[in-house]
């Protein structure tokens, strides 16, 4: 017993030990990556659902040097969103986390949380199981006379 | 994976039946289908409005302000400012020289400026996605004699989608005019009065 | 000519399948049997009308028949061989047929698969369902969505043949019929689920009788979509293989649901207990194809990939709201003869953890679901223009993705029942220090971030544990250790964990840049030098290629092309990508008039790309060797048998 609580604590420091260290080691986004991840981040207008990014159409383009002009120039994220959002309403592909569109964060979360107490339900209804109320006892007699007819 | 791992299944000796299971089954299929119906009725609506939606909702900039436009004009190199143009009639015109439909559009724009000149209008072309001095090299080669600036954040914000695209500024700084696609000189005519 | 056989064949299609439909459901509920083997000849009669149509159309588009409708639509003189084949299911009306054709197929591989059975009430009602389902797709054909109809060719016509970028990569012949197979092969275990509804017998036979079926379908939806992935990644040119566009969550969606059922229904074969959700999953798993169609084809949500808009979405909203609304009305009639004869004893067993996966797993699929229609609500709710897409998507993918990582790697070696702490430790200890090995291998190769590095381990603990699965299983049984669901499954889990390491890694350490270059010009991307060496073009009579020699590393030279189409005036790019062990180069220009213009090259560079396609090579053999029969085991156990026999006798059949 003890040489596998040993094993775990080993396995278990060492897991957190290397995220620690991809965690701790990561660095600074740099500029580039904070292009990247904005290009990412837009829908392209006219391209159904295409990002920013991945379009080739000249909005997508015009919107792709907007960005890079403004992160250069030093813009926070925020108004970069704010100015694109003022062009085009509805481009950001993450969907904002208020007014109705929250629900599309909140509703996932909350069918989690049903569904795992259903199954934990499940899972500890083992100890009522095994008592089988009357009108199991009536099910059960009902299909007997069923089959006996 | 099962053979001897299993531990074999205990016998039950008697029909051991888990309660709550059938009632709930029903409650539960009810609430799904309660939900799917909402789900069916929304997709009906969107299907069955879908014909009515398609139409071209209009530029958001209409009775707007325009916005600020600020740049250097590839040609003359002077400092532009959409302000100095305030009093004025403007046209403002966003273009590329890959843009099929800009090359279309652009002798009709020229002739428009003849008339542009004596009717003090001011005219201003934005250049999208490629070097100033491409576009300058068009107007030298193509003729047309007015402002041409770099778009700069101009295409964000007249939310240009598809080029070319022209918006008409009526002295005040009020968009009075949209247009998608090539324009002719007698579409912006009717839409700036005859001094 | 051929709209007259086309139309003849369409119209003795939808009779038959209406005959089949209510002769059966008469003889059925008349308990008049031997009916149904006229029945079984209208059955043969759709499978082969469907056989037919395909013919005549696939006949049409070859000798380039112009007053057929869908020839005018697709096909030209220009078109090769191989792609006027694979313009039958370029567009809307004939991808039908290509439905018709594969559930015509399956319907007429049940006809002999259950050929001693042909009298049983099960298999009646599952036959009257795939001709119900049947008289829709020919009502369609024969009606608002004819490919067939004769029409004048207009002068001045100019045929335009199929959307180029279906002409232009040979996996367009292989991607949509594979999906096809995986889409309509549900359609089986759904007709056998609502047959146990209907007649009562909801023990474990149908199960039983539909689990093949099952992994065949689910082993095609698999490799259609991963093919699609791959089709997208080598021909769209926008740099990916996947954006949780609406048209591939579509196809998703049955995949998840489908993937939760192949797991849970192992809990029903062994214990007896789920059935309500097992019916559930079945259902919803056709129901979401249904609706994956109707969003593919209605237009209402929009996406790159969607066929035109088609005037028959209606159609398949009205299909989708049948199908939902009588499997719950079924479910819900039937609901106190499915009460489950049994209890789940411990969290600690496999019963238990299949039920993690498929929260798991339902999660998921509500999530891709809400995200695909949430636009159309919100814009009900108060008119606002939203757009979901990848980030949403990713950042809710995220969490799921590694809980389920980590039950696959902890649920292949618990036992039925009840396990305890000692047998737990044993067998996950290995995978575990595996799973430690990639962590630390990720890091040394410059993986940062703690959820892609969480990811990786979760990944090694995973592949472990499937591992040692496959290597006790052969050790034990030689080379019987790899066929048989179990085995084969575990062979899955290998390529599911490849893949999911795969998509990781290309996502999180992708690199996306777009450099302007003249020839001869050398730009640096991620320590790789392209070099511009110029250019070159050819023609022929369909298209215009121009090409740009781009030399890597002072290496190969690749040749990333736009296309334009003459017929359609459309310009396409055609990426070219190094693919490697480690990572891809993957390299797209924009369109040039002429060979060594300046161009603008766009290199995106993801790591372990090609993982996901071995690991989905992988998958699909899995599930190739797990339709084999495995290994003799024990069946069920009594008591379900039991209570299902108690069932079936109870019910007058």
């Amino acid at each position: 017993m003890t040489s596998r609580l040993v094993r775990w604590t080993g396995v278990f420091v060492a897991v957190v030990g290397l995220l620690a260290v991809s965690v701790v080691d990561r660095g600074v986004e740099t500029e580039d990556q904070r292009i990247q991840r904005l290009h990412d981040s837009y829908a392209c207008p006219v391209c159904d659902g295409q990002s920013v990014a991945d379009s080739n159409a000249s909005v997508a383009e015009a919107i792709r040097t907007f960005i890079e002009v403004e992160v250069v120039a030093g813009a926070s994220d925020d108004q970069i969103r704010d100015d694109i959002l003022a062009a085009w309403p509805g481009s950001l592909l993450n969907p904002p986390g208020e007014g109705f569109a929250a629900l599309v964060w909140v509703l996932p979360v909350v069918v989690a949380v049903v569904g795992a107490v259903g199954v934990a339900f499940v899972v500890g209804r083992r100890v009522e199981a095994t008592t089988v109320s009357s009108a199991d006892r009536d099910l059960v007699e009902a299909a007997r006379r069923g089959t006996e007819r | 994976m099962t053979g001897p791992e299993t531990p074999p299944g205990s016998p039950h000796d008697d029909l051991a039946v888990a309660p709550g299971c059938g009632g709930s089954a029903r409650k539960a299929a009810l609430a799904v289908g309660a939900v799917l119906l909402g789900l069916v009725i929304v997709l009906g609506i969107a299907v069955s409005s879908r014909e009515d939606s398609a139409g071209d909702s209009g530029s958001a900039l209409l009775g707007q302000r325009v916005p600020e436009v600020t740049g250097q004009d590839v040609i003359t190199g002077a400092r532009f400012d959409i302000q100095q143009t305030r009093g004025q009639w403007l046209v403002v015109n966003f273009f590329g020289t890959w843009c099929p439909g800009c090359l279309v559009e652009h002798p009709e724009l020229v002739s428009f400026e003849r008339w542009a000149d004596s009717s003090d209008v001011q005219m201003l072309s934005l250049v999208v996605n490629e070097p100033g001095e491409r576009a300058a090299a068009f107007f030298a080669e193509e003729g047309g004699n007015w402002h041409v600036v770099p778009d700069g954040r101009a295409s964000i914000d007249f939310a240009v989608a598809q080029l070319p695209e022209t918006f008409v500024v009526r002295p005040d700084g009020t968009v009075v005019a949209h247009f998608r696609g090539s324009v002719t000189e007698a579409q912006l005519r009717s839409v700036i009065p005859v001094p | 000519m051929y709209s007259v056989i086309g139309l003849a064949a369409a119209v003795v299609g939808l009779s038959g399948s209406v005959l089949g439909v209510l002769g059966g459901a008469y003889a059925l509920t008349t308990s008049r049997l031997h009916l149904l083997r006229t029945v079984r000849t209208w059955a043969w009669i759709v499978s082969a009308t469907g056989v037919v149509m395909c013919v005549v159309m696939l006949r049409a588009l070859a000798v380039r028949d112009f007053t057929v409708d869908y020839v005018q639509q697709v096909g030209s003189p220009n078109t090769p061989t191989l792609y006027n084949i694979a313009a039958l299911w370029s567009s809307l009306e004939g991808s039908l047929l290509l439905w018709i054709l594969v559930l015509g197929g399956f319907t007429a591989a049940m006809l002999v698969k259950f050929r001693d059975r042909h009298d049983d009430a099960l298999f009646g009602w599952a036959l009257v369902v795939m001709l119900g389902v049947s008289a829709f797709f020919y009502a369609l054909v024969a009606g608002p969505a004819n490919p067939f109809t004769a029409v004048d060719i207009p002068v001045g016509f100019e045929p335009r043949g199929p959307n180029p970028l279906l002409q232009n990569h040979v996996l367009v012949a292989f991607h949509p019929p594979m999906l096809y197979l995986g889409y309509v092969g549900f359609t089986v275990p759904f007709a056998f689920a609502t047959a146990a509804l209907i007649t009562g017998r909801l023990g474990e036979g149908w199960l039983i009788e539909t689990r093949r079926w099952t992994v065949v379908a689910y082993g095609f939806l698999t490799g259609g979509i991963l093919l699609g992935a791959w089709w997208s990644y080598e021909v769209l040119g926008w740099g990916g293989y996947w954006a949780w566009d609406p048209v591939e969550n579509a196809s998703l969606l049955p995949w998840l649901t489908g993937t939760a059922y192949l797991h849970s229904v192992m809990v029903q074969e062994r214990r007896g207990m789920l059935r309500v959700w097992n019916l559930a999953l079945v259902c919803s798993t056709f129901c979401l194809t249904v609706l994956g169609t109707f969003i593919t084809r209605s237009g209402v949500i929009d996406s790159v990939h969607a066929f035109s808009d088609g005037p028959i979405g209606a159609w398949f909203l009205g299909l989708f709201g049948v199908v939902t609304f009588g499997s719950i009305g079924l479910i819900a009639w039937r609901g106190d003869q499915l009460r489950s004869p049994g209890s789940i004893d411990s969290p600690l067993s496999r019963e238990a953890s299949f039920l993690a996966n498929n929260l798991l797993f339902g999660a998921m699929a509500f999530v891709v679901l809400l995200g695909t229609v949430f636009p159309l609500l919100a814009e009900l709710w108060d008119g606002s223009r939203l757009t979901i897409g990848s980030p949403y998507f990713d950042s809710m993918a995220k969490p799921l993705g590694l809980l389920m990582l980590f039950l696959m790697a902890a649920a292949p070696i618990l036992p039925w029942r009840k396990a305890s702490g000692e047998v737990l430790s044993d067998r996950l200890f290995w995978p575990a220090v595996l799973g430690v090995v990639a962590m630390v291998v990720a890091l040394v190769y410059g993986g940062r971030g703690w959820a892609p590095v969480l990811a990786f381990g979760l990944g090694g603990f995973a592949g472990g544990s499937a591992l040692r699965q496959v290597v006790l299983a052969t050790r034990r049984h030689g080379w019987r250790g790899f066929v048989g669901r179990t085995n084969g499954g575990m062979i899955v889990h290998i390529g599911v964990v490849l893949v999911a390491v795969g998509l990781v890694a290309a996502d999180a350490y992708k690199v996306d840049r777009t450099v302007s270059l003249e020839v001869g010009e050398t730009a640096t991307v991620n320590g790789h030098t392209f070099t511009y060496l110029g250019g070159d073009g050819d023609q022929n009579s369909r298209r215009i290629r121009i090409w740009a020699d781009i030399q890597i590393d002072g290496e190969d030279v690749y040749q990333p092309a736009t296309t334009l189409y003459r017929e359609q005036g459309v310009v396409v790019p055609t990426p070219s990508v190094r693919p490697g062990f480690s990572e891809d180069l993957f390299l797209v220009t924009d369109a040039v008039q002429e060979p060594g213009q300046p161009v603008r090259l766009r290199v995106v560079i993801r790591p372990m790309v090609t993982w996901i396609w071995t690991g989905g090579m992988l998958m699909f053999a899995g599930t190739v060797l797990a339709v084999f029969p495995g290994r003799r085991r024990r069946g069920t156990e009594p008591v379900s048998v039991v209570s299902s026999e108690l069932a079936e006798q109870a019910t007058p059949a």
